[in-house]
């Protein structure tokens, strides 16, 4: 039977999603009559699955926490001193010796303490025993004092000797000495040097020599398949040493996943340069490795294009598997209608990071528990107004000399009447909105985590009140899809550019559940959004239907550099963006910069991608209550992208929530702004972005099944097959 | 950490930093419930301050309650010291399997046992960062030795284990819901039988807690009923001007009945504290709130976090813009152009509401009871 290997020194326990992603794809294989290995760490805890091999070996804690591990020891060494020292005098404070000390230092304050007798005489004897203790310090100091000035006095005559010719003449001597005659500096960068080759920092020499040997004992045949998974400039080096080493090793065909984004800028315009020289210069060994046959993958086009360029290889697309068990949940989302108003479940997944958005986590939850807000401020804002509009109407009943002063009085009591309408009228942000709760999985990825995350996570310990639910420990497979199931909106605020090509194994896993997700715009998963069929189509239709006002998308003035303001009327609640592309191949991309003022005069921006590989891109953006204007300007962020490549709508909506849904599948986000707003909206309407999530589940699972990702790789293995080349 | 496994009936020790009875209802009320949870009778071990003699129970507690009597004035070095040396014997005479601390200052006495209690309770209730070196020393040394820490305000919290880098793992937080008058109901009134007055129930000063806005020509005709100790560091000052007042009423530390008669009465009561004097000022997280709330008495609050996030998650009171005068002029005029109004009878069946939700004892130890448990490993007997 063909055997399927994974390589993967990350591998260290029984938790934990690279294991998972593993025994994904070995399930897969394994159902594809290959027989899988898992090749993990050599320190792996916990029960090991079958096929998996403890063999890597790969210091995590030395080579990638390293400094931190030992500066950690450190500090801990110091902190179990200063607590055995502070309990010790803790003991000492609190006997009696240190109640008399107290009292002592109370009857020099001149304190009322004299009526205890027992501490009296403790006191008594702790004042005579400071007494002597400073006799004796004192005698010391007279006995040592001619020899204080001795040394006083040789030290006045060196420094004198030393300030004179005599001195001048040793320090030059030193100092060409430190240059010429003893080279420190190189001698101690030799010596690092080599350390560093015989202890191997980065743990490569073991690595290789670990996964070598294991293959030579494995002895694998051709038909076999070794993939190397989550892989980076470091572990090519390590695959360079196994092929070069290895004969056993080159005999089945190897495959390469690439996870981790190359370029941070938007494509499609990438420029190699010299920060990728190591990366390429690997790739290209491997691939002239004789007798090595390589298959290149990333897991999203966008990573496939950026590896792509650097000119190594054709890089494929992989996305990330997923387990077909979360797909049943999508089937009870298209069967399956929640009842109205029924408790909302917001999800987060993935370690407690302040890039993968945990830091909003508590305060959107928390603002979504503010039901009485708004009630609040209009019960309070027309007691205010009707206070004003009843002072504004004595005064007009008052006589008056002139028909002017009549007038003004009268106008007065008009905006004093509209002041208490719109304090009436002060829009509730909440108003339709069901009851909301949080499940988050609050593990740390580095030890303690960071000052955000931290904090946020104590946050939500004390949230449970309004229902956040947190759990520290990340749990095993079984447990983690039942939180899935448990969820109902998964939020996804992304903020770091490592995440704008590369993928989101949790945006993919709540697609395939058909969740409903929050999802950030610069994203890999925002963009999957955005450009998903009933996404597009369904907001497409709003803008056809929705009433409101078009504005001028001629594109010389959006592209201008200071668009004009425009000020939108007061029933206006959303400004949505439509663009046509005349050249599919001239797409990414552009995006829309929306400049909002509010009537305090503050300025707040909105930006959203509309980039696409389809005719059609779409965005909409809520305005805050307070807008007075906006102007609305699109970049290119492709260069290529001329005006005559594109047609740009723009409307203001008038849409309330009785109107309907303002999108399908998930909300979009610009920034960490607009979520309460957006997680509202789906609130609202959860049977409908329920629904639609879980239709474009079924086009997901073509994509990310593990059966699908099994097919690709076995037909590249066969393809690069030596009997299929000579075929 | 400790062992955190403790077998049945669980010797339960308590050390609280007050004298119980005058203050600090969640106390009693803690040790009460955590007794009872484990179905055994508890120690609580108090100070002796000679302004508060022992308290006589109208209730049973779960707990017996000790007093370490001490010739020193109160809260001197040497009676801190004193109370806390004869505390720690007398834990080490018990020997329990869970000790619960109750506030900051007594937090020292962990550093001194020589035997780790089975499971510790931390009941943080002050903002520790206020304290002086020793006490963080303290902290820094054993809170993240702590079973559970409780706190009433996490942001507190938040500021205090950011400041000694210490980040205790076990955190729960339950509101400050308890009332002096615990076990007994909060009494309430309903919206029609008010006496149109507002209601300060707290300390007297300038400084700490603004009591000069009540003495203030612009609030002249506004009547104020004001119960709590005078602090002020010129207290027969502020007392004369007290007198004077036309509007105010002063009633000094009554009783626990007659302040819970008179809250039931009043329209509006106040909640705040001088926000500079530190975070913990701040953050507050003040008992006042909750029983103005529990009393259908809707509470005009200085903007502090809590107060703020608690009114408008459930619409039972008023937040002031600042805590200047100006700002609590105006909000007291807004108040009382609401009395009398449908609002206004809306806004204490708010009170009502959250009480019955929230704002209960009940409601907020249940929060951590399964903590506790957690912790203990012990199965609770109610």
């Amino acid at each position: 039977m063909a055997r399927f290997i994974v390589v993967d020194k990350l591998i260290r326990s029984s938790g934990g999603h690279f294991l998972e992603y593993a025994t994904r794809l070995a399930d897969g294989f394994r159902e594809a009559g290959y027989e899988p290995v898992l090749l993990a760490n050599n320190r792996f805890k916990g029960e090991k699955p079958e096929g998996l091999r403890a063999v890597i070996e790969f210091d995590y804690d030395r080579v990638v926490l390293g400094a931190d591990r030992k500066a950690k020891k450190i500090e801990a060494r110091a902190r179990a001193r200063l607590a055995a020292k502070a309990r010790r005098e803790e003991r000492l404070r609190l006997s009696s010796l240190g109640v008399a000390s107290a009292v002592y230092h109370d009857l020099l304050r001149g304190g009322g303490a004299r009526q205890d007798r027992r501490s009296m005489f403790v006191a008594l004897f702790v004042f005579c025993g400071v007494l002597a203790t400073r006799l004796l310090i004192l005698l010391g100091l007279v006995l040592l004092w001619p020899f204080k000035k001795l040394f006083q006095g040789l030290g006045w005559f060196l420094g004198r000797l030393g300030s004179g010719r005599a001195g001048d003449w040793v320090r030059a001597r030193i100092s060409w000495a430190r240059e010429y005659a003893v080279p420190s500096g190189q001698l101690r960068a030799a010596a690092l040097g080599v350390r560093d080759v015989l202890n191997d920092p980065r743990g490569t020499r073991a690595q290789s020599n670990s996964i070598i040997a294991a293959l030579d004992r494995m002895k694998p045949r051709p038909d076999d398949i070794l993939l190397w998974t989550t892989v980076k400039e470091a572990d090519l080096e390590v695959a360079l040493e196994v092929a070069r080493a290895s004969q056993a090793g080159r005999a089945p065909v190897w495959h390469f996943i690439f996870r981790e984004p190359i370029f941070l800028n938007e494509g499609a315009h990438y420029l190699t340069g010299q920060q990728h020289r190591g990366l390429r210069s690997k790739l290209l060994e491997l691939a002239a490795i004789d007798g090595l046959r390589i298959g290149w993958w990333c897991d999203t086009e966008e990573l496939a294009e950026q590896y792509s360029t650097l000119g190594a290889g054709t890089f494929g697309v992989l996305p990330v598997v997923m387990p077909e068990s979360l797909a049943t949940f999508a089937e009870d989302g298209r069967t399956t209608t929640p009842e109205p108003g029924a408790k909302i479940t917001l999800g987060y997944f993935g370690d407690a990071r302040p890039e993968k958005g945990y830091g909003i986590l508590p305060e959107l939850l928390t603002a979504l528990s503010h039901r009485k807000r708004a009630w609040n401020e209009r019960t309070l804002g027309v007691i205010r107004t009707t206070r004003d509009l009843e002072a504004a109407q004595s005064e007009l009943d008052r006589s008056t000399v002139s028909f002017r002063e009549t007038l003004i009085r009268r106008r007065r009591v008009r905006m004093a009447e509209a002041r208490v309408k719109a304090a009436s009228e002060i829009p509730d942000r909440l108003s339709g909105a069901p009851e909301f709760g949080l499940l988050a999985q609050s593990n740390f990825n580095v030890p303690d985590g960071s000052a955000l995350t931290r904090s946020s996570r104590y946050r939500l310990l004390a949230r449970d009140d309004i229902g956040a639910e947190i759990y520290t420990v990340p749990p095993a497979s079984e447990g983690y899809v039942a939180n899935f199931g448990r969820s109902d909106i998964v939020v996804l605020n992304y903020t770091h550019p490592l995440y704008r090509a590369g993928s989101s194994g949790v945006f993919a896993e709540a697609i395939l559940a058909g969740k409903p997700v929050l999802v950030t715009d610069q994203t890999w998963g925002g963009r999957r959004l955005r450009t998903a069929p009933g996404y597009v189509q369904h907001l497409s239709d709003l803008i056809d239907k929705q009433p409101g006002i078009w504005l001028s998308g001629d594109p010389a003035s959006v592209m201008a550099t200071n668009p004009a303001w425009v000020l939108p009327p007061s029933s206006s609640t959303h400004l949505a963006l439509r663009v046509h592309f005349a050249d599919l191949s001239v797409t990414d991309q552009l995006k829309a910069v929306v400049n909002i003022r509010l009537v305090d005069g503050s300025v707040i921006t909105r930006e959203r991608n509309l980039c696409s590989r389809l005719p059609k891109a779409v965005a909409v953006i809520r305005l805050p209550e307070a807008a007075l204007a906006l102007n609305v300007k699109i970049e290119r962020l492709n260069p290529r992208l001329t005006p005559d490549d594109f047609r740009l709508e723009t409307k203001l909506l008038s849409h309330s929530p009785e109107d309907g849904p303002l999108c399908a599948i998930g909300m979009i986000i610009g920034d960490a702004d607009e979520a309460l707003d957006a997680t509202v909206e789906m609130g609202r309407h959860f049977a409908h972005y329920r629904r639609t999530a879980s239709a474009w589940s079924s086009e997901w699972q073509e994509e990310h099944l593990t059966r699908h990702a099994v097919v690709r790789i076995v037909r590249t293995s066969e393809a690069a097959r030596p009997d299929s080349r000579q075929a | 950490m400790g062992s955190g496994v403790v077998k049945t009936k669980p010797r339960i020790v308590g050390i609280s930093d007050v004298s119980i009875g005058y203050g600090s209802p969640e106390v009693p009320a803690l040790m009460d419930s955590i007794c009872r949870t484990f179905g055994t009778s508890g120690l609580l071990i108090e100070p002796d301050e000679i302004s508060r003699p022992p308290v006589k129970w109208t209730w049973d507690p779960a707990f017996k309650l000790e007093r370490i009597a001490s010739i020193f004035p109160d809260h001197t070095p040497a009676w801190h010291r004193h109370f806390q040396s004869n505390a720690l014997r007398k834990m080490e005479a018990v020997d329990p399997d869970i000790l619960v601390i109750f506030g900051s200052s007594v937090f020292t006495s962990l550093m001194g046992l020589r035997k780790r209690p089975k499971c510790i309770i931390y009941h943080a209730y002050e903002f520790i960062s206020s304290l002086g070196e020793h006490d963080k020393l303290a902290h820094e040394v054993m809170i993240e030795d702590v079973d559970l820490v409780i706190t009433p305000e996490i942001e507190r919290l938040i500021i205090d284990v950011e400041g000694f880098k210490r980040y205790p793992e076990k955190v729960a937080a339950i509101y400050n819901v308890a009332d002096i008058s615990y076990p007994d109901p909060v009494i309430s009134k309903p919206a029609d039988q008010r006496n149109g007055r507002i209601l300060w129930f707290g300390t007297l000063h300038r400084t700490q807690a603004y009591a000069e806005h009540f003495l203030s020509p612009s609030v002249a005709d506004i009547g104020f009923d004001l119960f709590g100790r005078i602090t002020d560091p010129d207290p027969e000052s502020l007392a004369r001007k007290i007198e004077a007042a036309q509007n105010l009423r002063y009633f000094g530390v009554a009783a626990a009945e007659e302040l819970n008669a008179r809250r039931a009465e009043a329209a509006f009561s106040l909640v705040w504290w001088n926000p500079e004097m530190n975070a913990g000022a701040y953050y507050l997280a003040s008992n006042r709130f909750f029983c103005a709330v529990q009393a259908g008495v809707p509470p005009i609050c200085g903007p502090h976090p809590q107060c703020v996030d608690l009114i408008h998650r459930y619409g039972c009171g008023l937040i002031m813009p600042d805590w200047s005068l100006p700002s609590f002029e105006a909000t007291v005029r807004d108040a009382l152009a609401l009395y009398k109004t449908p609002a206004y009878a809306e806004m204490v069946e708010n009170c009502a509401e959250a009480t019955r939700r929230e704002f209960n004892w009940g409601a907020q130890y249940d929060r951590i009871k399964h903590q506790l448990v957690d912790a203990t490993g012990l199965a609770q007997v109610a």
